[in-house]
């Protein structure tokens, strides 16, 4: 097994779900009104909410993807904390402010305070399901692949399990409950990605052979030579199939191995004239049937092996067998100067479906430390450097525009402590993506890394400091989703009985109505939320949250700005612009490189090369609020 | 008057607005600067300084730039807040 099953981690699963049901029923009598529900009042202190911000925003995607992407990518990964965390600046000195003085519950309250349009009511209302639902995606994604290795239960159980959970927090006591989890979560993860930065430091980096914490499992390898009768494995347990060099693997770079569990793809190391030395590869099978393989069997049967070693370590020019306690800037160094084994893959499509191989593959520390693992910038190709820049646009300008992050300006009672709260969100953040540099190039030495499973990357280094630790670190993330997911459910659930019931329909409500009517709008979202965990399961989480992001970014941030800043913004150009940028990001999205993997065709074969749509949607929506907003009457009032 | 608005007046509204501006103009250009130094010049990410990569110490010094321009935005507020607000 990959992961084994732990008490600890059962009871302090447990007792997460516990403290949090706890204290949203604890909250549920306090909650009568709307401002209670979606809003706590409006009374909550600027640095509760500034460390709610850091547990609202620190969610599966960066807990446990940008640590992953780290572990696999090296430094592209650590581009996407730069682009989160500058997202803050422009929420900080263009949005918060206004936005606190101009709404009261929603999103679309602040938007609409200017126009007061039902058509824009409603489209803002509709894009913040969308862009909330599509965040709750890489959330879910990221719980099932937590819970799923603890428990040993399927992955749609555990996306069931805390979808149920979630529903029980936002549908009890809504931001109440919320900001209380989302406080406590901020806390826990900043402090256990403190505990394990140190533990990392403190062991320092080694060779396979110095890791006593681990078994060895060292890879496989065959020497195939050939004869007149054609190529032979020079061990009696392999051979080579028929025509084996007509074959999609042989096309892609591997040849296919027939040993006593079937027939897998292995990775051409060495090539001379009639000799072939070959080495064993992990591979996910995607059949057309639907049924999903990890190295030729399902999941449950253990046949993935977990890897992630040094090749090499460097310090002063001396090669080392371990280093020993590490600060933090010589452990970069030793990394940077040493050599790492990676795990990249390579996709091809077979008759019975479409394999994903991942090959070891051995390169430097500096090679590492620069672009190159997702973005193919050295290349000077044009379409990996649009898709750079559209990723970049997507995380600055996402981050102002995200319905869940806004709507917590409203539980603050003044201006300045919406600000002030921003500021502790943009500390407590940073701090944490400064860490999860160490967290991620820690875990790709660490003998423990899943490559088909990266988002376990964080969870799995404080694996190999014991199970204490790991019972631990998976906690929090847990709690990390827990916290994040309800500040999701809750932008939603607000988004169809505030702007949609209430506002939109004047659906006659008293406040206690409304509140019921919020809390069964939570509980269909959550049921929502559940059935897209299930289905996107395998995605790395910061990749989806990628897509989220500049779905919000080319939606809300246009229609957002303009309307705070230019008078000229009239509700049809907004209206107009925020269904511009929402169809052309979804449509782009889902005629993505990415997407044709998962439809189980070749990235190449995609229409546009762009991964990430903000590039195109953003000037897209941008440009159309202009364009219709000149061509139609002002209808708003002044604004100051 | 709600509450929370009371002590706002729109001269501080503007002058907020416009240290805004200017500081999300500022910061962002850098930004710009950084993301397009490694479209256009790829190398210059992987050049060592202090024993790692530029692109780590560029990116590590933007983070840290983000922190000191958000202190230096609340400070400025908060000048503007006690110099122009209502008493």
């Amino acid at each position: 097994m990959l992961y084994e099953q732990s008490q600890l981690a059962v009871i302090l699963f447990l007792s997460v779900v516990a403290i949090v049901v706890g204290i949203s029923i604890q909250l549920m009598r306090r909650v009568t009104t709307p401002a209670g529900y979606f809003t706590a009042g409006g009374r909550i202190h600027w640095g509760v909410n500034g460390i709610a911000f850091v547990g609202d925003y620190l969610s599966a995607a960066s807990f446990l993807g940008i640590g992953g992407m780290i572990a696999t990518l090296g430094y592209d990964g650590f581009l996407y904390s730069v682009g989160f965390l500058s997202g803050w600046l422009v929420a900080l000195f263009m949005v918060a402010e206004p936005l606190r003085r101009m709404g009261h519950f929603t999103f679309t309250d602040a938007i609409d305070s200017t126009f007061n349009s039902r058509g824009l009511r409603f489209v803002a209302a509709l894009c913040t399901i969308v862009i909330s639902v599509f965040y709750l995606i890489p959330q879910m994604v990221g719980i099932g692949a937590l819970v799923t290795p603890l428990f040993g239960i399927p992955h749609y159980l555990g996306v069931l399990i805390v979808g149920v959970v979630v529903t029980i927090i936002v549908a009890t006591s809504g931001m109440m409950a919320t900001t209380y989890v989302q406080f406590i979560k901020g806390i826990l993860v900043l402090v256990i990605s403190v505990v394990l930065t140190l533990f990392m430091l403190q062991r320092g980096i080694m060779l396979p052979a110095q890791m006593d914490y681990r078994e060895q499992r060292a890879l496989k390898t065959l020497e195939v030579q050939r004869t007149e009768a054609g190529y032979f494995a020079q061990s009696s347990e392999y051979m080579l199939p028929p025509q084996w060099e007509l074959t999609p693997a042989y096309a892609a770079g591997f040849v296919p191995v027939v040993d006593g569990q079937g027939v897998s793809p292995w990775r051409v190391e060495e090539r001379t004239d009639g000799h072939m030395l070959l080495r064993e590869t992990q591979y996910i099978e995607r059949r057309s049937d639907g049924t999903t393989l990890y190295n030729g069997a399902p999941l449950e049967s253990g046949r993935v092996f977990l890897v992630g070693s040094m090749a090499d370590i460097i310090i002063d020019g001396h090669r080392v067998e371990k280093t020993g306690a590490l600060g933090p800037l010589e452990f970069l160094r030793t990394i940077y100067s040493s050599t790492v084994n990676l795990w990249p893959h390579t996709t091809y499509i077979t008759s019975d479906g479409q394999m994903q191989v991942f090959y070891r593959s051995t390169i430097s520390g500096a090679e590492l430390f620069k672009p190159g693992g997702m973005f193919r910038l050295n290349e000077k190709n044009l379409s990996a450097r649009l898709d750079f820049i559209s990723l970049m646009l997507a995380l600055v300008c996402g981050t102002a525009a995200l319905p869940h992050i806004l709507i917590r300006y409203y539980t603050v009672p003044s201006q300045a402590a919406a600000r002030k709260s921003t500021i502790v969100a943009i500390g407590g953040i940073g701090f944490f993506y400064l860490l999860s540099l160490f967290l991620g190039f820690g875990a790709m030495g660490s003998g423990f890394l899943n490559i088909m499973d990266t988002n376990m990357s964080v969870p799995l280094l404080a694996r190999s400091f014991g199970i204490v630790l790991f019972a631990t670190v998976s906690a929090v993330a847990f709690t990390a989703v827990l916290g994040t997911v309800s500040g999701l459910i809750l932008a939603a659930s607000g988004a169809v009985a505030h702007d949609i019931m209430d506002r939109l329909m004047g659906i006659q409500m008293s406040a206690s109505e409304k509140v019921v009517v919020a809390r069964m709008a939570a509980v269909v979202v959550g049921c929502v939320a559940v059935y897209l965990g299930i289905v996107f399961e395998g995605m790395n989480v910061s990749y989806l949250a990628g897509w989220a992001f500049a779905l919000a970014a080319a939606t809300n941030l246009p229609a957002l700005l303009m309307t705070l800043f230019w008078r000229g913004a009239t509700s049809k150009g907004v209206v107009a612009s925020m269904l511009v940028g929402m169809t052309t990001a979804l449509v782009l999205i889902l005629i993505s490189p990415e997407m044709y993997v998962r439809y189980g065709l070749l990235a190449a074969e995609a229409p546009l090369p762009l991964n990430n749509p903000a590039l195109i949607a953003l000037p897209l929506s941008w440009l159309t609020l202009v364009l219709v907003s000149r061509r139609t009457a002002s209808t708003a009032l002044p604004t100051v | 008057m709600r509450a929370d608005i009371r002590n706002i007046t729109p001269e501080m509204i503007l002058t907020k607005r416009r240290i805004g501006q200017k500081m999300v103009a500022v910061y962002l250009g850098v930004y710009a600067l950084f993301v397009m130094l490694h479209v256009f010049f790829p190398e210059v990410p992987g050049i060592p300084i202090a024993g790692v990569s530029a692109g780590l110490v560029g990116g590590v010094a933007l983070m840290l730039f983000a922190v000191l321009m958000a202190l230096t935005y609340h400070v400025l507020c908060t000048r503007v807040e006690k110099r122009l607000g209502r008493s």
